[in-house]
């Protein structure tokens, strides 16, 4: 009896190690296919991401990699919604960064109990359905805050599905 | 106001992609409204009448080009590859070469230091299999730098003090009066 | 038997030029249309054509089968439209600079007739050019390659709510463009 059990925990430990091997390879081969349907101006471009990564600081690779997990992680829509948010978010130009940064900055200074709040209304708001948040949205203090400018920058990132 | 409602709703409609109960009001108002309907028909029409935008024929030009395009890049990897490694036969020959001249002074001379040879830094700072192996990062690493700052956009409107907390409470609990 | 897309990349794989060719034939003539209805314009539907398969082509060392073909094939040329696009607009920001606004193309003169299949054509084709990039995409990959709404998204990389939504407002806008540009002949 001892035996068996023993053998199932190798087994199951050394499925484990090929499993991760498998998905490893499955990505590596994935990649190569990527790599390999790049025009010669991509590939320079990740070449250049590729050389400022080796010389990174632990730290940038480490919350990059994390980052790069917990996206995984996420459903398909809200990945959409977040990739197409980067993209509304790059034509928006140095200046309109600025200002979305600006106002990101506010939410670094808020002290720990607000924040505790804020994440349980994150996750009370992300089960809403799409037209009830926007409602929310509008009649917050901070969509009132914003100026004319500033709204339509933020009707760009914020309102995705359109 | 029904009108506006029941126009919105009818590519949807059309589509099957309703609540049956939605799906119900919008049949009902067109039974009763002309204008509706027409607006549901003319919906319809405009689909079908895409159709009269037919293929055209590809050019037969396309095929030789790609073909010759397929061929010349594989010419072009054969130079990629012999230049290079020419080049670099003619390097060590080179340097092997001159080392050889070195020899000869050394057996009159003081002991050289033996210089590690140093070949261009273009070869060595590029692993292509590094790369590749970090490739689903790489492609995107802009995005996951700013992926944070991305997520941080829907906290905004929550983050409000304790007045916008105030707010919420009276309007939530006024809510759970009403209905 | 005619041998799946699949197959053939296999051969391909292998360095079979002909399975290639096989492939190119077989996909040239949607390929192309996807980009011609597009960009509106048979040279740059040409140099799209052209770049996608070479792309195929370049890629199919590495090829592995993990989705669809064509969802692959048409995921290319979707971004190499796109990519044209982008550069015709900063082509024309930097043309506009030393010039005036280029006319508006001029109200044609329409004799008073029914409207025949030639002009129906003609409004469809202007109608479809004034959606927006996202929605006109979505649109000729639906009506005129068939594809299903989940294909739909995975090419575009948006969700299937996304492509229905552009399908949906397209379809509102399009009657509405087709009924004015009817009254104006």
């Amino acid at each position: 009896m001892r035996w068996i059990m023993v053998f199932v925990l190798i087994s199951s430990f050394l499925l484990l190690q090929a499993g991760y091997a498998f998905a490893d390879e499955a990505r590596m081969s994935r990649n190569k296919l990527i790599w390999e349907s790049m025009s010669a101006e991509e590939k320079k471009r990740v070449i250049q991401n590729y050389r400022e990564w080796k010389t990174s600081a632990p730290e940038r690779k480490e919350r990059i990699m994390r980052n790069y997990r917990e996206f995984n992680g996420l459903s398909l829509e809200e990945q959409q919604r977040l990739k197409e948010r980067y993209r509304q978010y790059k034509s928006l130009g140095p200046a309109g960064r600025d200002r979305v940064k600006n106002r990101l900055d506010r939410i670094d200074a808020l002290p720990a109990d607000n924040r505790l709040e804020a994440e349980k209304r994150y996750a009370r708001d992300r089960e809403m359905p799409a037209h009830e948040r926007m409602q929310h949205l509008k009649r917050s203090r901070f969509w009132e805050d914003l100026s004319e400018e500033e709204r339509e920058i933020f009707k760009k990132l914020i309102f995705i599905d359109n | 106001m029904e009108c506006k409602i029941t126009r919105d709703r009818l590519p949807a409609y059309q589509d099957g992609e309703m609540a049956e109960a939605v799906a119900r009001n919008v049949e009902e108002h067109l039974t009763i409204c002309h204008a509706c309907r027409k607006a549901d028909l003319e919906l319809k029409e405009a689909w079908y009448k895409l159709g009269t935008w037919e293929d055209d024929d590809p050019p037969e030009k396309i095929r030789m080009e790609v073909l010759s395009r397929i061929t010349k890049q594989r010419k072009m990897r054969w130079v990629k590859i012999v230049i290079p490694v020419a080049a670099a036969l003619l390097i060590i020959v080179g340097l092997t070469l001159r080392f050889t001249d070195l020899e000869h002074e050394k057996q009159t001379q003081m002991p050289l230091p033996a210089a590690p040879l140093q070949l261009s830094a273009e070869h060595s700072d590029f692993d292509e299999d590094e790369l590749i192996a970090d490739l689903h990062v790489l492609q995107d690493e802009e995005f996951y730098d700013t992926l944070e700052e991305l997520v941080k956009i829907d906290y905004l409107p929550l983050i409000d003090g304790p007045q916008q907390m105030e707010r919420d409470r009276k309007r939530s609990s006024l809510e759970v009066t009403l209905t | 038997m005619e041998e799946t897309d699949i197959a053939l990349m296999a051969r391909v794989k292998k360095g079979d030029e002909k399975a290639f060719e096989l492939l190119m034939a077989r996909h040239k003539r949607p390929v192309y249309n996807l980009a011609l209805r597009f960009l509106n314009d048979p040279d740059d539907a040409v140099d799209v054509t052209q770049e996608a398969f070479i792309r195929i082509y370049r890629a199919s060392q590495t090829y592995t089968p993990d989705a669809k073909f064509t969802t692959w094939l048409y995921t290319i040329v979707k971004n190499l439209c796109f990519n044209m696009l982008r550069a015709r607009k900063s082509a024309e920001i930097a043309s506009l600079d030393n010039e005036f606004m280029p006319e508006l193309p001029a109200k044609e003169e329409h004799p008073v007739e029914r409207i025949s299949r030639a002009q129906t054509r003609e409004i469809v084709i202007r109608a479809v050019n004034r959606l927006p990039e996202n929605m006109k995409m979505a649109v000729i990959l639906s009506k005129f390659h068939g594809l299903p709404y989940d294909e739909i998204a995975a090419i575009m990389g948006c969700t299937v709510t996304a492509v229905k939504l552009r399908i949906y407002r397209a379809k509102t806008i399009l009657a509405k463009e087709l009924r004015e540009l009817k009254q104006e002949t």
